[in-house]
């Protein structure tokens, strides 16, 4: 919260303290509180933190938490099949991945049990399309910013958004999520057809 | 054929094992419960939910739906039996955590192509064979430690510690104003200045509006 270099251009002053918000993504939809991990309840973080000058009414997406949690750096390490780039025999799967939550972890587990199965038939596998929800998730792991990198849930900024024509005439935010969930399923389909043809169903 | 190798019976590996024995391809599934505990499991099953019996949203098109809905479509095991097991959530999916777990374990030991090993792994070889490491958040401190040698030890990690973040729209712009971190580089961050609390400061500083949505 150092201000050292931070003067604010409207009063030609230097704050005596600054809290930094970090864009999250590409779109700037959302911005994270730099320094400020914590394991407040959430109601006193919301209160805490709308104290801050900007904030007053800030919308929370996510809440700071802290877990004991192993896992690795994805990023660093993974390739979009989930095996390791440095040892293609081994693969990671659930939470140690890099992916938060139950259904993340099931996630991750079907795809790394696909993959696996491919390689022992020898088989090609390609990794699922960065549309789906699968995707999303493996493109995560693979290629967040290797620097603190922290887990994630499945969540609308992680799936590709839709262009940018499309996303200036839809304004409405359910129609835009609709149609992202709809070509999700449909890039789904592609690609599981073409796993059952090459890896299919004993 | 070679048989997989599949360390940990939680979500990941059960679910990991399921899909290979389905493509007809053979799977050791090592789990190191009850041999070595964890400080969070409370049975010897497989895939037992430690925290909520939540599954996360199922209405549709919101993302945890979609993925739930992608896994459905995909014929995930754990799928198909949270659904089973299901019990009222209002819009969430969330199971009866022991017939949950149940069902995965009766599933994973009904089918011939598993073999499950209940023993710690504490090695893990890179050149012997296909392993999936499911391990889970709570991987034992031996394997971990195989895990760090395999993969630079700066690069697996103990705790998640996460900040909070809040919507671009959220944040008032007439009060904020972008800057470079630590005033290096382009002006990317935004900035919120704050006042010191001492006296003099408080006076020269007007008060932040404390109306909210």
């Amino acid at each position: 919260m150092k201000p050292v270099g931070l003067r604010d251009p409207k009063t030609g002053r230097t704050p005596y303290a600054v809290v930094q918000l970090r864009q999250e993504n590409l779109r700037a939809d959302s911005y994270n509180l730099v320094g400020f991990q914590n394991h407040l309840k959430f109601g006193e973080q919301a209160r805490i933190l709308r104290l801050i000058p900007g904030l007053e009414n800030a919308q929370f997406l996510r809440y700071g938490q802290i877990h004991r949690n192993t896992y690795i750096n994805g990023p660093a390490l993974l390739r979009e099949t989930l095996q390791m780039k440095q040892h293609p025999n081994l693969l990671f799967a659930g939470q140690i991945s890099g992916v938060e939550g139950y259904v993340e972890s099931i996630a991750t587990g079907l795809l790394a049990g696909i993959q696996a199965a491919a390689l022992a038939i020898g088989a090609e596998s390609v990794p699922p399309p960065r549309a789906t929800a699968f995707g999303a998730l493996v493109n995560y792991i693979c290629h967040a910013e290797t620097k603190s990198f922290q887990p994630a849930n499945i969540t609308f900024d992680l799936l590709l958004p839709l262009d940018e024509t499309t996303r200036l005439r839809v304004r409405d935010k359910q129609r835009r999520h609709k149609m992202v969930c709809d070509r999700a399923l449909h890039e789904l389909k592609s690609w599981l057809d073409a796993q059952r043809a090459t890896t299919p169903i004993a | 054929m070679e048989h997989i190798r599949i360390i940990g019976a939680g979500l990941a590996g059960t679910e990991a094992a399921w899909q290979c024995a389905r493509r007809g391809v053979p799977v050791d599934l090592y789990e190191m419960r009850p041999v070595r505990q964890t400080p969070a499991h409370q049975t010897t099953r497989f895939a037992e939910l430690v925290c909520s019996n939540s599954l996360k949203s199922h209405t549709e098109n919101t993302a945890p739906w979609l993925l739930k809905e992608e896994m459905h479509r995909a014929g995930s095991l754990l799928m198909e039996i949270a659904c089973q097991t299901a019990v009222p959530a209002g819009h969430a999916l969330a199971v009866d955590r022991e017939c949950f777990a149940q069902a995965v374990t009766e599933a994973i030991e009904r089918e011939q192509l598993i073999r499950i090993l209940r023993e710690e792994v504490t090695r893990i070889d890179e050149h012997d064979g296909i392993t999936i490491i499911a391990t889970g958040p709570l991987t034992s401190d031996a394997l971990a430690s195989e895990i760090g040698r395999l993969s630079g030890s700066e690069q697996l990690y103990f705790y998640d510690s996460i900040s909070p973040i809040v919507e671009a729209d959220s944040i008032d712009r007439q009060r904020v104003y972008m800057a470079a971190r630590y005033g290096k580089g382009a002006a990317d961050y935004i900035n919120c200045p704050t006042a010191s609390l001492t006296p003099c400061s408080r006076r020269s500083q007007s008060r932040p509006k404390t109306g909210r949505t």
